[in-house]
C-alpha cells in the first residue's frame, strides 16, 4: 500500500476522536427539557459515559477481529510462498 | 488487492464516527446508531449475492477455463452474503424490539429476508449434496444465477408492495439519502468500511481455496 496514503489515513483516524460530536436533530436524547437543566445534567453525563463505553467495547472487538484477520493473512501468504517454491 | 487493507483504517473510523460524531435521529434516540451497522450489513449482503451471481455467470460462460478459481469465488461470495444477511436480520430484529416492541413481527421486510435466507440455504444443501460429482459447479452456478435474479424482488420490491413498518431504505425511489450531513458522512464511511471488509474476506477465502486446491492436487509433496 502507498505509504503516504496509509499515513494520511492514519492521521485521519487519530484525529477523529477530537471531532466535536454533532448536536441532536430534535434534542430528545441529548438536550434537557427547559427549566430542568440542573436535574438533567447528571443524566446526560451518564448517557455520554455509557455511549463511550459501548464505543470502546466495539472498538476492542474490532481490534481483536482485525488482529485475527491480519494473522490469517500472514499465514496464508506464508503457505502461498511455500506452494510457489515447490 | 492492497486497497482492501484499508479496512484496518476505515472500520475504527466508522465506529468512532457512529458513536462520537453522528447525532441521534428524531424519535429514534440513541437506537439510531444501529443504522451505521444494520444498513451496511444489508448492503454488503446484496453486494455479495450480486457478486456471486455475476461470478456464476462468468463460470457458466467460461468454456476455455480462462478464469481458474471462479467456482470458489462464487461459492465464497454466497457464503459471505448469507452470513451478512443473517447479521443484518439479527441487528434488524434488535432494532425492531426497541422500536416496535417485538423481535419478530412478520413484517414484509422480515418475511422477505427470511425467504431470501431460505433460498441461499437451499443453495448450500444443493452444493453439499453434489459433492464429488462433475456437474456440481455448473448446477450450483445455475442455481446462484436464478437466486440473484430473484434477490432484488425480495430486497427492493416486496417491502414496497405491501404495507411495512420498516422505514424507506437508503436506496429509495427518488434515489436520495434523507439524512443530516453528519449522519450521512458516518453512514458513507460505514458503508465503505463494510464493503472493504467484504472484499478483504472474499480475497482471503479465495486464496485459502487456491491453497486447498493446490494441496489436493499434490498431497504427497
Amino acid at each position: 500500500m502507498n505509504k503516504r496514503l496509509l499515513s494520511a489515513a492514519m492521521a485521519l483516524v487519530l484525529a477523529l476522536p477530537l471531532a466535536r460530536p454533532a448536536p441532536a436533530m430534535d434534542g430528545i436524547a441529548v438536550r434537557p427539557a427547559s427549566g430542568a437543566n440542573e436535574t438533567a445534567a447528571p443524566a446526560i453525563t451518564e448517557k455520554d459515559d455509557a455511549l463511550s463505553r459501548v464505543m470502546w467495547v466495539v472498538l476492542v472487538v474490532w481490534l481483536g477481529l482485525g488482529a485475527y484477520l491480519f494473522k490469517i493473512d500472514r499465514r496464508i501468504a506464508r503457505l502461498e510462498r511455500k506452494i510457489d517454491e515447490r | 488487492m492492497a486497497i482492501t487493507r484499508l479496512v484496518y483504517i476505515f472500520m475504527p473510523a466508522a465506529v468512532i464516527l457512529a458513536f462520537c460524531y453522528a447525532p441521534t435521529a428524531a424519535l429514534l434516540g440513541e437506537t439510531s446508531r444501529l443504522l451505521y451497522f444494520h444498513v451496511p450489513l444489508a448492503w454488503v449482503s446484496v453486494l455479495a449475492f450480486a457478486v456471486s451471481g455475476i461470478a456464476a455467470i462468468v463460470f457458466l460462460a467460461d468454456k476455455r477455463g480462462r478464469f481458474p478459481g471462479i467456482e470458489d469465488s462464487f461459492h465464497n461470495s454466497a457464503s459471505l452474503g448469507t452470513l451478512t444477511a443473517l447479521l443484518a436480520t439479527a441487528s434488524g430484529s434488535v432494532w425492531a424490539k426497541l422500536m416496535w416492541g417485538s423481535y419478530w413481527n412478520w413484517d414484509p421486510r422480515q418475511t422477505s429476508i427470511i425467504i431470501l435466507l431460505l433460498i441461499y440455504s437451499a443453495y448450500f444443501s444443493l452444493r453439499s449434496a453434489l459433492a464429488g460429482k462433475p456437474a456440481r459447479g455448473r448446477l450450483s452456478a445455475a442455481y446462484l444465477v436464478i437466486a440473484m435474479t430473484v434477490m432484488p424482488f425480495f430486497v427492493f420490491v416486496v417491502p414496497r408492495v405491501f404495507l411495512s413498518l420498516h422505514p424507506d431504505p437508503v436506496i429509495n425511489p427518488d434515489m436520495k439519502i434523507h439524512l443530516e450531513t453528519e449522519m450521512r458522512l458516518a453512514l458513507i464511511v460505514s458503508l465503505v468500511a463494510f464493503s472493504l471488509l467484504y472484499f478483504y474476506l472474499l480475497e482471503l477465502l479465495n486464496r485459502l481455496s487456491r491453497i486447498r486446491n493446490a494441496a489436493e492436487v499434490s498431497p504427497h509433496e
